[in-house]
């Protein structure tokens, strides 16, 4: 038998002896992790805001009479808005960003744009996604992202005895989104976490018990061994977790997106293994009846977010997630004839996290210096991929983007 | 007698026991107590049941031509060879032995005279039946028989002789069966049981009988025809309020609003709901009233209207039709009270998106609530059978039934335009759509015929889309799912229809309605399903269900067409559904109704 | 390795016979598995007449009957336009063929060319690109790329509709050198211009194609060295004809047949290609070279490939002649990584280790266990009649039939009677042989082809 045979059966061993006796997550996801160098447990969840999110309503500049005069129909009175500063504030729905922005933990970066906005849902979406202006969007910057990370892990000499990691998990009934799309990487997308549960049948229960190895050409087995034992213990974890019941139990509501990530979160907690879970928020594209229908939608983010992220306080992985909103554009700063807003271009990305985070990062959009009434992007967005690449996820942003781009200061 | 088989399962015992139990109760002469069984039975019990006649139902259903058919079908012979139908067979048998007698005519002789059964608020229920002195004492001695035995099968709870206050009676785990003065009463629980003997004895003068909802109920239950009525009861709603056990959904979801939300309301405000269910020479019905509100509460006049109770419009002649939904709703009431009737604060939310994404659609010139304002509150939706074959000359590989939604417009020259106007708009977003090569553009032709107008939206075959599919030699022929339709709506002065093809809408626009018969109040709301109509049209479409079965159960096409024959041949059987919201003096009934088809 | 190794691997096995492990083997890879009866039927014969019959069977028809319900269902699907279907419609099919060698290479062909329905979303399109793979998957390579080349479905999915005489389209061109034909490193960024000059004007016209000579550039190209080309076809021929591409398809049938690991090197690889290049690129002729070599039943070849989501739940069924909901089969298989009709992106499915995570992994498992539950129909009929069925009268024999059957390394001594063990101790099932399975199937050596 080879070394690494050996060394696996004894990482093997160790991570049975963690899971059976103790939860204490840090420990038992180092022990799946062959290496603990640094950030190697960040965790990155992506909160995709399907349709245009208005921008100009989620954080609004209340102190700017431009903002007023524009929106006579949508517009938010200054005393209502959840203030951020003297110039901008949150949508009243918003509260639960307010109380974190209060914390340090949240941080806005306005006017998020790129050159020569695409104004068309899909094609904006996919250069979001993909992070390229031409077609084809192959594939996605988290995807390319995975695929360095596939590579690297081969590279190193103990691939043999390394479960093939589950990178990233998509959650939601929405095909696999492009961003998590690469030439290699292979993403589950599930319906809901019920699916990583082993079905409750006795015979397979008691099956998962067997513990004699047997003899296959080394190398497959060896990783075929590992990723079972992997997953199983995770598996395990799992078992007890009734994510409606911590639904119920939590500050979480009924609404999908706490659902969802209230799945997350359980996830997260027992080291499941992803370094990044995407999940959507779909119905932004709001050309007329806006008011409504936009509060229940940022109320159910607000919520939402607020809710994952107390769940998480407290607990070990609490300092390792960080989560990203963003939407494939904003909408015009003037609105239209039907108490709605129409496509538009730039619009805020809130930044989630452990630690101090600004309030804002980078320069509100000039109300009044427009390009053909859209906002002129302050931020570029793939400097805030490069930003989260190389600050949070530790990797060289240029392999994935292609390109050298600005960093900005909302990381440190 | 038989001794009881070693491999009969323990529930298959216990039911047994019940049944045999329930059977007991056959007309009594004697020794027949001259009081209501209503007075054995406990003041705390919240629902009653009287049960008659049921064997005659059997009976009638057996002698049906389309039942005799079904038997005959090779499928089904072939289920009656099956191991589980053998171990019902078996079941049966032990039953019969056990009562001493066929199973059809002992169920026959059981019901003559009601037996009563009734629940308390424990849940815990109890039936008293009245059997004929013969079997009375038959049943008295089998079962005594049977308790010398002991436990019936290995894993079976011992069956037991006992008696209470010098009642002879039986247990078999928590049932308890007793017999007395000519009656037999099976309950599930000791408790309910000495209630019941309690009352039996006279030492308890207080009963279901004495109770004041048990007293409200017999008087408003329409005692209508004895003979056909074989189950008849009562459910006090009162009590099951107060104690927290009728919790109804609220305030939920539109959908269900709309459908029932006046029916909430009347059960809400009522104390009594009265049940009925009648077997008459091939018909069905099953009929529930409650009380109506003395006043429509102002969240509910869009369901019930404003000053006194509308009814739906009247069914339109058509031929061929599979189903017709009727119903009076004022929408634009309807919406105006949202924020009073949906209280959920999600459901609000996603009313809310809903109602900008609508809006979207319509591009903000039309808000819902300006639409439903237009709409009349007497609306029918009806379906028939696709005819392609006298309309048009391409017939589609699916073909889906003609439908549409009749009705009348308030302020008739407004609501013209903004009709057409949402028309136009939802079209054009069609069309933008179809630009991705998915299916074909469509083109809205505006018509006026005297006063009449249609605006009928018709897709436009481009000769790009379709191959003749003779050069190919891959045989894939390209999607026609739209040969189905040309959305049309057409307007004549207060009335309008929307219908999914032109022929269609001018059908519903010229249709007679129906003459009412058989009337017995308003109708507020009325869903008719013609059955056999639907079996047609699965026959037109039979390929298309059988793919779809093939995928989904993966079986071969002989196992698919085998199991939906039988399908469809037991749906034949129906000729009519009818489920009906009427009120009827002063009442709100509702009421099903399935006659069977007698060819 | 050495020159007399390799012509050793390559040595025909055709006059001999296999043995049942070997025949199971075969199955297995080019056939979605087999019945005990399939297996014992192999073994008595030589080698080259059991390969030859899998792909004349291959070739024949499909029985009238079935192909009649293949074709319905498809007019079905596509009536209804429904293409999310696509998956179920497949799965079906492969369930029920009489053609499983063949399905087994359209599939090849499937995620080699690959073409998603999330972005063509025509049924229509989709299917005929399907027969198109059936239709060439064991004939001539050159003629199965001049179809695809032209595939509707593909001029959509890469965007070559649009490539117009004055601004060249080079997506399907690159796609054509780098993933189809060649692979990275074996033409040059003007290799890829020149080529997608001589495609110009290859168009969609509604749902088919069509040659518009006013936007095809006329002028000559020169591509991967040659001169004097000025047709796409021409092309075409020039690409086939390079000894790279014989190389390349070589490489991914044998990734694909025989080790998805990278310990197979390419002077192992260069003896099929070399026939490729001798044969005029006839594909059944490489696979039966193939399929009757020593290479494929050599240590290189037995358990060396992880099974694919399909490979595995198609195969479980076909051996035990079964049929399931596949419906929610098609929805199993996407949340293992598998979508027919969907491929992840161009490059098809990768694959081997790709296959397999967390999530994936407790996923077939709990596939194994719903395609042994009530939604699945056995031939056998009940699950209790499955045993007598199979000639198994006791857990021993149920574990070892279904270990001949689905696995490709034996389990050690203490293995089987562990399993054994395990069947015989809990709460009994209906069938010892599905037990046997559930329990194989949490095992690692499961997910080894």
């Amino acid at each position: 038998m080879s070394i690494s045979r050996r060394k696996f059966l004894a990482g093997t061993a160790a991570a049975a002896v963690v899971a059976s006796t103790t939860s204490v997550p840090r420990l038992w996801a180092a022990a799946n992790h062959r290496s603990a160098h640094f950030n190697d447990q960040r965790i990155l969840v992506v909160i995709q805001l399907s349709g245009g999110n208005d921008g100009l309503n989620t954080v609004m500049p209340y102190a700017d009479d431009v903002y007023h005069r524009n929106r006579f129909a949508t517009r938010i009175a200054a005393d209502r808005v959840i203030k951020i500063d003297d110039y901008v504030g949150f949508h009243p729905a918003l509260g639960g960003f307010g109380e974190m922005v209060r914390e340090n933990r949240l941080a806005v970066i306005p006017g998020v744009g790129y050159p020569n906005p695409n104004r068309s849902h899909f094609e904006s979406m996919d250069i979001w996604h993909s992070a390229h202006f031409t077609p084809p969007h192959r594939t996605g910057w988290l995807g390319r992202w995975i695929d360095e990370q596939a590579a690297k892990d081969r590279q190193t000499n103990e691939v043999n005895a390394t479960a093939q990691a589950l990178r990233a998990l998509h959650i939601g009934d929405e095909p696999l989104p492009l961003a998590l799309t690469g030439l290699n990487a292979l993403v589950p997308s599930l319906k809901t976490i019920d699916s990583l549960r082993v079905a409750s049948d006795e015979l397979v229960q008691a099956a998962l018990k067997m513990e004699s190895v047997g003899a296959a050409p080394a190398d497959l087995l060896d990783f075929l061994q590992g990723a079972r034992s992997t997953a199983l213990t995770a598996a395990d974890r799992l078992k007890s977790i009734d994510v409606r019941q911590l639904q119920r139990t939590g500050d979480y509501d009924q609404s999908g997106l706490s659902r969802k990530l209230a799945a997350v979160a359980q996830l997260i907690k027992i080291g499941f293994g992803p370094r990044v879970y995407y999940v959507e928020l779909a119905g932004f594209d709001t050309h007329s009846q806006q008011p409504d229908a936009h509060a229940a939608l940022l109320g159910e983010l607000g919520r939402a977010v607020r809710a994952f992220h107390r769940d998480l306080d407290g607990t070990a992985q609490a300092e390792n997630v960080l989560t990203f909103c963003f939407s494939e554009f904003g909408r015009r700063v003037k609105e239209n004839g039907s108490r709605g807003t129409d496509h538009g271009t730039a619009a805020p990305v809130m930044i989630v996290g452990p630690k101090e985070l600004p309030k804002m990062s980078g320069k509100y959009p000039s109300l009044t210096d427009l390009d053909d009434g859209d906002l002129k992007f302050t931020v570029d967005f793939r400097s805030v991929y490069s930003t989260i690449l190389q600050k949070w996820l530790g990797v060289d942003s240029a392999s994935i983007l292609g390109d050298k781009h600005p960093m900005l200061d909302f990381l440190g | 007698m038989h001794r009881p088989h070693k491999f009969v399962p323990r529930t298959v015992l216990r039911f047994c026991l019940i049944l045999a139990g329930i059977g007991i109760g056959l007309p009594a002469s004697v020794g027949q107590q001259s009081n209501s069984p209503a007075e054995w039975l406990p003041s705390n019990s919240v629902l009653c049941l009287q049960v008659q006649n049921v064997g005659t139902v059997w009976r009638e259903l057996e002698s049906l031509p389309m039942v005799k058919e079904l038997l005959t079908l090779p499928d089904v012979q072939k289920a009656m060879q099956s191991p589980q139908y053998r171990q019902a067979m078996l079941g049966k048998t032990f039953i019969e032995g056990v009562v001493g007698q066929e199973l059809r005519a002992f169920s026959e002789e059981l019901t003559q005279t009601p037996a009563w059964l009734a629940v308390d608020v424990n849940n815990d229920v109890g039936v008293v039946f009245s059997p004929p002195a013969e079997a009375f004492e038959r049943l008295q001695k089998s079962f005594a028989d049977y308790a010398a035995i002991g436990n019936l099968s290995k894993d079976s709870p011992p069956f037991r002789a006992v008696t209470y206050k010098g009642i002879s009676a039986f247990t078999l785990d928590k049932v308890r069966i007793a017999f007395h003065a000519g009656r037999i009463v099976v309950c599930s629980s000791n408790s309910i049981g000495k209630a019941i003997l309690d009352r039996a004895l006279g030492e308890e003068k207080s009963s279901l009988a004495t109770t004041r909802w048990f007293q409200n109920a017999q008087q408003q239950s329409p005692r209508s025809n004895a003979n056909s009525t074989k189950i008849s009861g009562a459910i006090d709603l009162k009590t099951l309020r107060e104690s927290g056990k009728l919790k109804l959904p609220t305030g939920r979801e539109i959908g269900p609003e709309l459908l029932v939300g006046g029916v909430v309301d009347a059960i809400q405000a009522a104390d009594v709901l009265n049940m009925a269910v009648d077997w008459n020479g091939g018909n069905l019905e099953t009929r529930l009233s409650v009380a109506l509100p003395k006043e429509i509460p102002e969240t509910r006049q869009y369901f019930f209207g404003k000053d006194q109770i509308k009814a739906s419009p009247n069914a339109l002649s058509l031929e061929d039709r599979i189903l017709s939904v009727r119903w009076h709703r004022d929408l634009g009431n309807f919406w105006n009270m949202i924020p009073q009737i949906i209280t959920d604060e999600n459901a609000l939310a996603e009313v809310a998106k809903s109602e900008s994404e609508i809006a979207t659609l319509f591009g903000g010139m039309i808000s819902v609530g300006e639409l439903f304002d237009y709409l009349g509150p007497g609306v029918e939706l009806v379906a028939c059978q696709p005819k392609f074959q006298s309309e048009s000359k391409e017939i589609p590989e699916i073909q889906l039934p003609k439908f549409g939604i009749v009705g009348t417009l308030r302020d008739a020259e407004k609501a013209d335009r903004a009709l057409r106007l949402a028309f136009q708009q939802v079209v054009s977003l069609s069309n933008l759509n179809a630009g991705a090569g998915k299916y074909p553009p469509v083109e809205v032709t505006s018509e006026k015929v005297g006063s009449v107008r249609y605006l009928t939206a018709s897709y436009l075959q481009l000769d790009s889309m379709k191959m003749s599919s003779t050069n190919r030699s891959d045989n894939v022929p390209s999607s026609d799912l739209y040969l189905n339709f040309s959305p049309t709506l057409v307007i004549d002065g207060e009335r309008f229809a929307l219908s999914s093809d032109r022929n269609f809408a001018e059908r519903l626009l010229n249709g007679k309605t129906e003459e009412q018969k058989d009337v017995r109040g308003l109708d507020n709301s009325v869903i008719e399903l013609w059955p056999q109509a639907l079996v047609d049209l699965a026959r037109t479409n039979f390929e298309a269900l059988v793919a779809q079965r093939m995928l989904e159960t993966g079986k071969n096409r002989e196992a698919v067409v085998s199991e939906l024959e039988i399908g469809l041949t037991i749906v034949r059987c129906i000729e009519k559904v009818r489920l009906s919201l009427t009120t009827e003096n002063g009442n709100l009934v509702f009421s099903g109704r399935a006659s069977l088809a007698t060819k | 390795m050495s020159r007399r190794d390799i012509e050793k691997l390559w040595e025909s096995r055709e006059s001999e016979s296999l043995t049942n492990a070997e025949a199971a083997h075969l199955y297995r890879r080019a056939a979605f598995g087999a019945t005990s009866g399939e297996i014992k039927a192999a073994t008595n014969e030589a080698l080259g007449a059991v390969v030859d019959r899998m792909l004349d069977d291959a070739v024949s028809s499909e029985g009238a009957q079935l192909e009649k319900n293949f074709q319905q269902m498809k007019s079905v699907v596509i009536a209804g336009n429904i293409y999310t279907q696509l998956p179920a419609w497949w799965l079906y099919r492969l369930i029920h063929t009489s053609r499983p060698a063949l399905e087994q290479m359209v599939l090849f062909w499937h995620g080699h060319f690959a073409t998603s329905a999330a972005k063509v979303q025509s049924p229509t399109l989709l299917l005929r690109q399907n027969e198109a793979f059936r239709r060439h998957a064991l004939g001539s390579f050159t003629d199965l790329v001049m179809d695809v080349s032209r595939d509707p479905a593909m001029l959509l999915y890469l965007d070559s509709a649009t490539n117009r005489r004055n601004r060249p389209n080079e997506n399907y061109a690159r796609e054509l050198l780098e993933l189809f034909c060649l692979g990275v490193g074996h033409y040059t960024e003007k290799d890829i211009k020149e080529l997608a000059r001589a495609f110009t004007g290859w168009e969609l016209r509604g749902e088919t194609f069509q040659f518009n000579r006013f936007q095809h550039d006329p002028g000559e190209k020169k591509l991967l060295g040659k001169t004097g080309i000025e047709s796409g076809e021409q092309a075409i021929e020039v690409i086939i004809q390079s000894p790279q591409t014989a190389r390349f398809i070589a490489r991914k049938l044998v990734r694909y047949f025989v080790s998805d690991g990278d310990d197979i090197g390419d002077d192992l690889i260069e003896p099929l290609a070399q026939s490729f290049r001798e044969n005029g690129f006839q594909l059944r002729a490489g696979l039966r070279k193939l399929f009757t070599s020593r290479l494929f039943y050599s240590e290189l070849s037995i358990g060396r490939k992880i099974r694919s989501p399909v490979d595995m739940a198609v195969g479980l069924l076909r051996t035990l002649q079964a049929t399931t909901n596949t419906i929610s089969l098609a929805e199993s298989t996407r949340e293992l990584g598998q979508s027919l009709f969907f491929p992840p992106n161009v490059k098809g499915w990768d694959g081997g280790r790709q296959w397999i995570n967390s999530a994936t992994l407790i996923g077939r498992i709990n596939l194994v266990t719903k395609l042994l539950g009530p939604e699945t129909t056995f031939k056998a009929g009940s699950s209790e009649k499955i045993d007598s069925a199979f000639g198994v009268q006791n857990a021993t024999e149920a574990v070892g039939l279904a270990e001949s059957l689905l696995l490709a390394r034996v389990l050690n001594g203490k293995q089987k009677s562990e399993v054994v063990q395990k069947i015989s101790s809990e709460k009994p099932e209906r069938s010892n042989l599905l037990a046997a399975i559930k329990v194989l199937a949490t095992m690692a050596e499961f997910q080894l082809a």
